[in-house]
């Protein structure tokens, strides 16, 4: 595709990972003149880490982006290779679609999915603002120069002051075999953001040929495997299986006897890397009594030449990391492609940001993605589609779009990012969600993809799928609600309930635990007709599951909501508050909320803050 | 609710005549009162003045004490002055009115200081509650779960709580978003700790009917016959006349009631009309209100005497024992200097065999130099028979509020649901969520405007 480059742009993407390449779709989608500038070509879609997408939390915030238009759903759909829903055994509400994926189609998929957005292979050296106002204007390109916009989104990733750690040695990159962000980096300091250093790391990558799988516990994908997409129709790669393996005490002793040369114990790294995803030594360290560790053996690619190693992330010097791996069983000949190592990156503290992903200090200064202290593909890939959304909104005139925590996990991260001082690298879960029982992957579509219609970011097939699974979720539901039975006849049907005389709906029945549609069909034969697909129905049948924990969440909610509405009396001061951090107080004289919701959306504000609020409201 | 312009003042030792009084002024109006009325400019913080005290023509008024306090150190967060004056009615009418005229100062509504405290975040809506019933407390038992609430005992329970119903869902999480890694977490171990919870706070709510008891006090009605010796009784008892005490049948026909500490305990003693067929009007009502009574508590003082043994009395008592059931009832034999005591007492025992089941005590209530022996006595056999089954030794007393019960009888739903759902991990999860929130209202972040009014309307004013 040859495009032709021009000066002036709505909208600039800096990065070309998940956030930037989200954001470009998004902002360019919804009509901004859009320019997505990264290094090279190859980033689009590049995975720095494990080739795994989803999971719990986040398949739900793959859904969701999905369910909103963005590209990640759809192109993992197309390079998936192994399919499986995580928590099959419990209840939707915690249920996650995960899949490995095939780096390379994955790439390919992205670049596909983006084929008619402007792109410089080039990096972003400079940004400039207007002469008097604190307001981007424009961006200096190394190769290209400069180039005006409106809005820039800075989606940097792990590049920022990048900086690798190999046991003893250490040296300047973004990732590995790439250049770090060092130049862009004086901006941030220049312009006094509050900056944090976090750190992660990755295991090696084994050669496919050299294992002994046979060693191994096979893994198979599920056999009916889920797309991530509400639009994929079908899944086109061979699936293929991974392998479980585990450490064992010679492991251990070989790490623990080498422990003072990996640079996370020997005082080289002093950032915080996430809890949730420790590096072998730590592992090793910190569980003294554990005989072994977990590994997943996941492949890289559909012909299965590369694996990768789950569970073992590690920065020992390169002749450890062989020495530890070649004493787990199956991984005796394993031959090492790349070594594995940690990154120290630089962070944004996020309560720079307003709830739009914009930044409090400059006006049309975007960030998203794991500059912004988040870890991991699909949080990165939901900021990016959020600011891509809010830029260009801000650009053409229209209103900004935030979601709630009681909305979307998209919702939870952005609130949970906004306040800020993160001193971990944030990865989402499940449990973050208060509303989880109405956050489901499920329903993901239910709760977004109309609100994806008005943004302008629903393609056709989108709206129109949609549009007629809606269609029957509500006949088949009104079908369900009009027909009743009594007790007595459930009960003949097999359906343990209390004999209390009370009639029950089908859609009552549908919900109760263990029910399902043969069930409903054998008490209520007529309903055999109903004309819908068997996915729809079971959506039918979770959604009536759910809808008493529902309802009574949605209670929650507008009691929340009407406390959101609480106003501040007209003399409320919040230098007279006491209890409240100075911080907080800043926040409030600066932003003078009116309402007790909008004060909580503040970023910087805690929940203890608050509920210290409340209270204000009601003197 | 709160106006942070207007500054309030209001007198915090009783009403009338005492050694000193003191009054109390909160807000920014107490820069005004310093110096207008105790001429000092700017007065230091937490030191003692010797001043004295002007009205608006400048005569002195008194010769008091004053601390003045600056925000926030104070208890209610804001600016307070406290005088300390001579205990006099007429001083205190005075100073309070000269108050009065001082512009954006008014008198404060009941509660409005502790009020003040809790919007300031000096303390915690328990605590509120809890300095309220302090005041108010009369007895040793009162005082004690007054004190777990003022001073942290309520508050460190609710996060005590609260911390482990966290872990506990912690813990359910860890198998939803864990439950690919190798690591397990043990169902049997969240069901304990979960039943662990549910025990501690069924035994919180059975202790709240214990607390409502030591506020409200045990009641305890004394009955039995007319001309047996009641009134007397319950004269000594309460160490009073009270009861007016004659020796003609049909004396007291009003319900008496006095409250006294009995071992640490407030017990209500009730003197009754005595039961029998009335001679007026009056009796009649006063027997109805008697009988009434008695249908409606649950701890009986019968009065049996050897004068008062006749068909008439035993009938009475029969048909009226007919009526009531389940109660615990004991006997005083009174009158035990008159002759044929033992005798009598037996024939008592004939006409009415439950009495062998009961305990009782005989007492002489003529010979006023054994009063104290006779009133302890009593207060043993009231201790041993009506006191010592309502946990009095138990000190791990923490709730007393309806609002209390109400969030602790959810919470305990909401755990008792998520017990039962532990098969389904995110139901479970959920369930405790809601038990969580349950224990946040307890302390007070989550109220609403309206019960929040409802609780501070409760309050004493000035305090
Ligand atoms: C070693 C390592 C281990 C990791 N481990 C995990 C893990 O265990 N779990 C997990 O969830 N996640 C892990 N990740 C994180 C995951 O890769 C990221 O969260 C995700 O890729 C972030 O997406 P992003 O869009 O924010 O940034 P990235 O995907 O890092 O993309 C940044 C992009 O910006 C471009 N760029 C940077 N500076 C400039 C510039 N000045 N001009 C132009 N272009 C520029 C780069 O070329 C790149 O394309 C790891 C990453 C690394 C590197
Ligand atoms: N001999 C004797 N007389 C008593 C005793 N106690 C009370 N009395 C008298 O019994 C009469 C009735 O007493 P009262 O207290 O009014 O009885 P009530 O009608 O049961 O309330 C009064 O004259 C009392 O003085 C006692 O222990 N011994
Ligand atoms: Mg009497």
């Amino acid at each position: 595709m040859f495009h032709v480059k021009q000066k002036f742009y709505d909208v600039i993407i800096l990065g070309g990972g998940h956030a930037g390449v989200e954001a470009a779709a998004a902002a360019s989608k919804i009509g901004a003149k859009t320019a997505l500038i990264t290094f090279s070509r190859k980033d689009l879609g590049a995975m720095s880490c494990n080739p795994a997408m989803g999971g719990l939390g986040k398949g739900h915030l793959i859904r969701e982006i999905d369910a909103l238009g963005g590209i990640i759903g759809q192109a993992s759909d197309m390079s998936g290779i192994q399919f499986r829903m995580l928590n099959r055994t419990k209840g939707e509400a915690v249920q996650g679609p995960r899949a490995q994926i095939d780096r390379n189609k994955y790439k390919k998929a992205v670049s596909g999915l983006l084929k008619t957005l402007t792109i410089f292979e080039d990096e972003i050296e400079e940004i400039h603002l207007e002469k008097n106002i604190r307001k981007v204007r424009s961006v200096k390109l190394k190769e290209f120069g400069n180039l005006n916009c409106q809005s820039l989104i800075v989606t940097t990733g792990t590049f920022l002051n990048g900086l690798i750690h190999c046991g003893q040695k250490s040296w300047s990159a973004g990732r590995l075999g790439a250049k770090a962000t060092t130049k862009l980096a004086k901006f941030f300091i220049k312009e006094k953001f509050v900056t944090r250093r976090l750190k992660t790391g990755t295991p090696p990558r084994l050669l496919g040929s050299s294992i002994d799988f046979k060693k191994c516990i096979e893994q198979k994908g599920d056999s009916h495997p889920v797309p991530f997409s509400f639009l994929t129709e079908e899944l086109r790669l061979k699936q293929k299986a991974c392998f479980i393996t585990k450490t064992n005490e010679t492991t251990h002793k070989i790490i623990r006897s080498n422990i003072y040369k990996s640079p996370m114990y020997n005082g080289k790294i002093k950032s915080k890397g996430p809890r949730y995803c420790p590096s072998i030594e730590d592992k090793v360290q910190r569980f003294k009594d554990r005989i072994s560790h977990q590994i997943f053996l996941e492949p890289e690619t559909e012909a299965g030449d590369i694996i990768y190693p789950n569970g073992i992330s590690t920065a020992m010097p390169s002749n450890v990391q062989k020495k530890f791996i070649r004493s787990i069983n199956g991984l005796e000949e394993a031959q090492i492609l790349k070594d594995g190592y940690a990154i120290e990156y630089d962070t944004i503290d996020s309560k720079e940001l307003k709830n739009t992903y914009e930044t409090k200090k400059i006006e049309g200064l975007y960030l998203a993605g794991q500059i912004n202290g988040s870890t991991g593909y699909e949080e990165a890939a939901g900021q990016g589609l959020l600011a891509g959304i809010n830029a260009a909104n801000k650009v053409l005139g229209k209103k900004s779009f935030v979601l709630g925590r009681s909305d979307a996990y998209l919702g939870v991260l952005t609130s949970d990012l906004m306040k800020g001082g993160l001193v971990e690298p944030y990865r989402m879960f499940t449990s973050r969600a208060e509303y989880r029982l109405t956050l489901r992957a499920d329903n993901a579509d239910y709760r977004l993809t109309d609100k994806a219609i008005n943004l302008g970011l629903a393609c056709k097939d989108r709206s129109r799928k949609w549009i007629k699974k809606k269609k029957a979720l509500a006949a088949g539901t009104k079908l369900l609600r009009q027909n009743y039975a009594t007790p007595n006849k459930i009960k003949a049907a097999g359906l343990d309930i209390n004999q209390d005389g009370k009639k029950r709906s089908a859609y009552e029945v549908l919900g109760y635990n263990n029910s399902n549609w043969q069930l409903i069909i054998s008490i209520w034969p007529q309903l055999k007709k109903v004309n819908i697909s068997e996915k729809e129905k079971e959506q039918i049948r979770i959604t009536a599951f759910y809808e008493k924990y529902v309802e009574r969440q949605m209670g929650e909610i507008e009691e929340l909501k009407k406390e959101s509405g609480l106003k501040f009396k007209s003399n409320f001061n919040a230098k007279d508050c006491a209890g409240l951090s100075n911080e907080v107080k800043e926040i409030l004289l600066k932003n003078s909320p009116k309402t007790l919701g909008e004060a909580s959306l503040l970023p910087g504000m805690t929940p203890s803050a608050a509920s210290l609020l409340l209270k204000h409201t009601k003197k | 609710m709160l106006n942070k312009d207007k500054s309030i003042f209001a007198l915090s030792t009783p009403w009338g005549i005492s050694g000193i009084s003191v009054i109390r002024i909160s807000g920014k109006g107490c820069c005004n009162v310093v110096k207008t009325m105790c001429s000092i400019k700017s007065p230091k913080p937490r030191y003692i003045y010797n001043c004295n005290l002007k009205d608006k023509q400048s005569n002195i008024i008194d010769n008091i004490m004053a601390v003045y306090f600056n925000s926030p150190k104070s208890f209610t967060g804001e600016d307070m002055l406290e005088l300390y004056t001579h205990g006099s009615i007429a001083v205190i009418k005075r100073v309070l009115l000269e108050l009065s005229y001082i512009p954006n100062l008014e008198p404060a509504q009941p509660g409005e200081f502790l009020k003040r405290a809790y919007f300031n975040n000096k303390i915690s809506l328990i605590q509120a509650e809890g300095i309220n019933h302090l005041i108010k407390s009369e007895t040793e038992k009162q005082r004690i779960v007054s004190s777990n609430m003022s001073f942290n005992g309520t508050i460190s329970l609710c996060e005590k709580i609260k911390e482990d119903i966290t872990y506990i869902g912690a813990l359910v999480d860890a198998t939803i978003e864990f439950s690919e890694e190798d690591e397990n977490t043990q169902k049997s171990n969240i069901e304990k700790l979960i039943y662990k919870i549910i025990k501690e706070l069924g035994s919180q709510l059975n202790g709240i009917e214990t607390t409502r008891k030591i506020f409200n006090g045990l009641n305890i009605i004394v009955f039995g016959p007319p001309n047996v010796g009641k009134s007397s009784l319950f004269n000594l008892i309460t160490n009073s006349d009270n009861s007016i005490v004659t020796s003609k049948a049909g004396t007291t026909r009003d319900l008496i009631q006095v409250a006294l500490e009995v071992e640490g305990y407030k017990v209500n003693f009730t003197d009754t009309a005595g039961i029998r067929r009335a001679k007026d009007d009056i009796e009649l009502i006063g027997i109805k209100r008697t009988t009434k009574k008695i249908e409606s508590e649950e701890k009986l003082m019968l009065v049996l005497s050897p004068d008062s043994y006749n068909k008439r009395n035993v009938n009475s008592l029969k048909d009226l024992f007919n009526k009531i059931s389940k109660k615990e009832i004991i006997v005083i034999f009174n009158k035990e200097d008159l002759l044929n005591f033992k005798k009598a007492q037996k024939k008592w025992f004939n006409a009415l065999p439950f009495l062998k089941k009961t305990s009782f005590i005989t007492t002489c209530c003529i010979n006023k130099n054994e009063k104290h022996k006779i009133l302890k006595k009593i207060s043993k056999f009231v201790k041993s028979e009506f006191i010592e089954n309502e946990r009095v030794n138990d000190n791990n007393l923490f709730f007393t509020e309806y609002r209390h019960e109400v969030h602790l009888k959810k919470c305990l739903k909401f755990l008792k649901s998520s017990y039962n759902l532990l098969e389904k991990v995110e139901l479970c999860s959920e369930e405790l969520r809601l038990a969580l929130k349950e224990i946040e209202s307890i302390e007070g972040n989550v109220d609403s405007e309206i019960k929040l009014d409802i609780i501070f309307n409760k309050f004493c004013i000035g305090k």
